[in-house]
């Protein structure tokens, strides 16, 4: 008997089933299931954005090391820069001053030269008066005595060598 | 440890208790009957029975609706059928044709059976399940619409729990395209079957709705119609013209007869699943009990006692094996209905 179904059983099973559907997919499934949908996509979107940022976050790191590798090669290239600039100043201001000197010295020289030459032409001169007048004095006094003579000639040339 | 042993105990008394009361009204009749035992417990009753002690009777009459072709509606209490009034022309028939039937006794002495829309126990039993469905579902989405963002608690877990396993496990790998539509059906499906099963088990209730065919019959007819009205060309053209070899098909049309015939027993394999397992689950416990009952009258009271331990051993196993049952149960139900429902929207592959 319990295989053959009862109408009465099924007149009331198909209006509460009814019921309880009707009510169910009015308040609380669609609430329920949009609630789920929403916080699964919620979900989803902040793990979207959390690896987004994570992204970022490398890209950053990965310019700032870039930025800090540029800028490590840009002060070495100033130092390096800096330390040729020196070496180039030294090196000119070394050359400078080895030019002034040969001038200098060259200067020096020539004047000495200058000089050198005019006291010679002095001398010249000097010997030149000198000599005559040694002549005039020894041919005057080999006039009176031959004594006086040699004395006069010797006396005249200690003045020379006085001179 | 020590809540454990108070479930123990708990589901001992609850084990017995109510077997205890079918078997002293089954005794009421002289010598025990077993299979009397046994049905009065699986089928549906005019009243809720609780408890029995020798002639003392703790049930709820239920009210019994007839409409008699002679004298039109009739609404009282099952308590009447018991204890008639004068000239009450109603009473429940104990044999004959008309077994387990109220009958009308009419005036030239012949009895007919009016028709019978009584809430009777399982009715009581639907309308109970559906309001625990409706107050723990409706709380549920009502929590779930007051804190949308937040991590769900409470009643909100367990419905959403529900929500997402038939939607992910049943609805959407089994529901074909169409899925959503479906889904507030495939929802109150499980969720009604699933608890109809459960409640089933606290046995001193009584209740046995998910093993009662009427039940089982309506969900599989929902399911049945769904199913027709929603199929495509694509689905009925696969019934006229299967896609098998022509001598399958002509001269005689085996193939397109056998999936004519496929429509109709697919709700009814559906309906007689959950209900033969459910009903099995049930006897199988009623058996178990009924056979200390039987070994104390046929034998004596003591081998009785010694079969005692033994069989509240196994019911208790049966029990939870029926647990078991229930979900597996409940989920089949609605697994297969979104399967027919996929094969019916489906636009081939």
């Amino acid at each position: 008997m319990f295989l053959i179904p009862h109408l009465g059983t099924i007149i009331w099973t198909t209006i509460i089933f009814g019921i309880i559907f009707f009510i169910l997919n009015k308040f609380a499934w669609p609430v329920v299931l949009k609630a789920i949908e929403d916080r699964e996509q919620s979900i989803d979107k902040a793990l979207v954005s959390a690896k987004e940022a994570e992204k970022k976050l490398r890209n950053l790191k990965i310019e700032e090391e870039k930025m800090i590798a540029l800028a490590k090669h840009e002060k070495e290239q100033i130092v390096r820069e800096g330390m040729d600039q020196r070496e180039k100043i030294i090196t000119a201001a070394r050359e400078k001053a080895q030019a002034e000197a040969d001038k200098i010295i060259e200067e020096a020289r020539r004047q000495l030269k200058r000089e050198r030459e005019l006291a010679l032409t002095e001398m010249r001169s000097q010997i030149a008066t000198l000599s005559v007048e040694i002549a005039s004095k020894v041919v005057h006094a080999d006039m009176e005595d031959k004594k006086r003579h040699e004395k006069l000639v010797s006396e005249l040339i200690n003045e020379v060598e006085l001179n | 440890m020590e809540w454990m042993k108070k479930i123990i105990v708990i589901a001992l008394i609850f084990t017995v208790l109510p077997f205890l009361s079918f078997a002293a009204e089954a005794e009421e009749h002289g010598e025990f009957n077993t299979v009397d035992y046994i049905f009065d417990h699986v089928n549906d009753s005019h009243e809720w029975h609780f408890l029995s002690f020798g002639d003392t009777h703790i049930s709820i009459p239920l009210p019994v609706i007839l409409h008699s072709k002679q004298s039109g509606w009739h609404i009282f209490l099952s308590s009447q059928l018991h204890h008639p009034e004068e000239g009450f022309p109603f009473k429940m028939a104990n044999d004959g044709p008309n077994d387990g039937k109220i009958v009308e006794l009419l005036a030239d002495g012949s009895e007919s059976v009016p028709f019978d829309i009584s809430l009777t126990k399982t009715v009581l039993a639907t309308i109970i399940v559906s309001l625990i469905m409706l107050f723990v579902l409706i709380k549920g989405a009502r929590m779930t619409r007051k804190n949308p963002g937040k991590a769900p608690k409470g009643i909100q877990n367990v419905v959403e729990m529900l929500v997402i396993f038939v939607r992910d496990q049943i609805a959407k790998p089994f529901g074909g395209h169409q899925y959503k539509r479906l889904l507030p059906y495939l929802l109150t499906l499980f969720t009604f079957v699933l608890l109809a099963n459960m409640i089933g088990l606290i046995l001193p209730l009584g209740f046995n709705i998910t093993g009662n065919i009427a039940v089982t019959f309506v969900l599989a007819s929902i399911t049945f119609l769904i199913t027709t009205f929603n199929g495509n060309k694509h689905y009925w053209m696969h019934i006229v013209n299967p896609d098998v070899p022509i001598f399958m098909k002509v001269p005689v049309p085996l193939m397109p007869l056998i999936e004519f015939a496929g429509i109709f027993i697919k709700p009814i394999v559906l309906m007689i699943r959950l209900f033969a397992n459910m009903l099995a689950g049930h006897m199988i416990i009623s058996v178990l009990i009924a056979l200390i009952f039987l070994m104390s009258s046929v034998l004596n009271p003591f081998v009785g006692a010694g079969i005692s331990i033994i069989s509240i051993v196994f019911s208790l196993f049966m029990i939870m094996l029926d647990l078991l049952v229930s979900f597996i149960q409940a989920y089949i139900f609605t697994l297969l209905s979104a399967m027919y429902f996929n094969m019916a929207t489906d636009n081939g592959h």
